[in-house]
């Protein structure tokens, strides 16, 4: 789907059909919900902001000027929305959900199609290790990392996105890889 | 620079091929000779490369579509009604005063209605004083009259306690006798017509001995 699909489908969207806009969720639910899955590492917590991104979205939809791609508009109040959301969780105690389901914890399970088993359980180990890690990186670290290196996004894209100086962008990138770099060998899987 | 090591922003542009063709072509001149640097640029693409791995790793999300639109229409809903709220507030303000305004001027009235209670049964008081110093007896009391015996000679006094008594008055008797502080009124008939509107026979038949009553004595009632 082209940017000017997005643009025709935001454009029924604005005229009232609003049920249209599941083509829009349907295109980057996936895209926002790996972002804030790695932001939070945790998967309901992700579930729920994801619907919450794509409900102030759809409410914001008559702001949007079509002066940036919709990806990169819709990516920015993704990246804003979950600085907000860290700031008021850290102001509260919360218990993990995975703690609070009979005791017993739950994992939301992996969908790995790769036949090679022991393959499988280096790549998921790898990824927990990984998932960890990324998580204690320091937020700003973490959220550019996430951008370039998991969402593949360009560095002009980020700049835009985080509304920074593209020289900045490159400063966080190096530093964030470095930090990533050194913990993960420091863990033994790099 | 190929005596020198390179330092991570290089190798990091160098991944990102965020550099020059002249400058990528020495990076890797040297990193083809410095073990230190290969290291560290070895250890930067596995980095990145478990990063892309993060990438290709498929989440299940169930259906958010419709839960979200769901989710969107009742937001929007409650959101209406939060709009709602200030209106709501403002129309209870506006009841609330004119509630309390109207509750003003009913006590006002009430007051006024309970002074003139008040009054009514002070004369009240004052015509059974009045009566009993002219050495009447009470028959009968009803909210626009009193009715009472009283010797036919005790009227002219009972008449002087009245007006003594600043009381406004009209009485008839069933004798013919007929006292009023109202001068219009002269003669039962015209206090007959006078007092029609309080709806109350006023010559109701009496006989003699009746309520105690005899020969010398008049049946009176006294108009508040």
């Amino acid at each position: 789907m082209s940017k000017i699909d997005d643009i025709e489908i935001i454009n029924r969207v604005i005229n009232g059909e609003v049920e249209a806009y599941s083509h829009i969720i349907n295109k980057y639910q996936n895209m926002v919900f790996k972002y804030v899955y790695y932001q939070f590492n945790n998967y309901d917590e992700a579930l729920d902001l994801t619907q919450d991104i794509f409900i102030i979205v759809l409410e914001a939809l008559p702001s949007f000027r079509q002066e940036s791609k919709f990806s990169t508009w819709l990516y920015s109040i993704m990246v804003n929305h979950c600085k907000n959301y860290r700031k008021k969780r850290s102001r509260q105690w919360t218990v993990p959900l995975q703690y609070t389901r009979d005791d017993e914890e739950i994992e939301f399970q992996l969908q790995d199609f790769r036949e090679n088993t022991e393959e499988k359980i280096v790549t998921e180990d790898s990824l927990r290790i990984l998932k960890e890690e990324i998580g204690k990186l320091p937020e700003d670290f973490r959220e550019i990392l996430t951008l370039r290196d998991i969402e593949g996004l360009s560095y002009n894209e980020i700049a835009e996105i985080l509304g920074i100086k593209l020289s900045n962008v490159k400063v966080r990138i190096h530093r964030g890889r470095e930090y990533l770099k050194n913990r993960l060998h420091a863990r033994g899987l790099i | 620079m190929t005596f020198q090591h390179l330092n991570f922003d290089q190798l990091s542009d160098l991944l990102d091929d965020e550099i020059t063709d002249e400058v990528k072509q020495t990076c890797l001149r040297h990193i083809a000779i410095c073990e230190n640097c290969k290291h560290e640029y070895e250890l930067l693409c596995k980095c990145i490369h478990l990063l892309n791995e993060a990438k290709n790793e498929a989440l299940i999300i169930p259906d958010i579509c419709s839960n979200t639109l769901a989710l969107y229409q009742a937001r929007k809903r409650r959101r209406f009604m939060y709009k709602a709220i200030p209106a709501i507030a403002a129309s209870f303000m506006v009841i609330t005063g004119v509630a309390f305004l109207s509750n003003e001027i009913f006590f006002d009235q009430g007051s006024n209605r309970i002074s003139e209670t008040h009054v009514m049964e002070n004369d009240t008081q004052r015509i059974i004083s009045s009566i009993r110093d002219a050495d009447g007896r009470i028959i009968r009391m009803t909210e626009s009259y009193i009715e009472s015996a009283i010797h036919k000679k005790d009227l002219p006094k009972l008449e002087q306690i009245l007006k003594g008594n600043n009381l406004k008055y009209s009485f008839v008797s069933t004798s013919g006798y007929a006292i009023t502080s109202q001068k219009s009124i002269k003669n039962i008939e015209d206090a007959d017509y006078k007092l029609g509107f309080q709806s109350e026979p006023i010559h109701r038949p009496v006989s003699p001995g009746a309520n105690g009553s005899d020969k010398n004595s008049s049946i009176i009632r006294i108009f508040k």
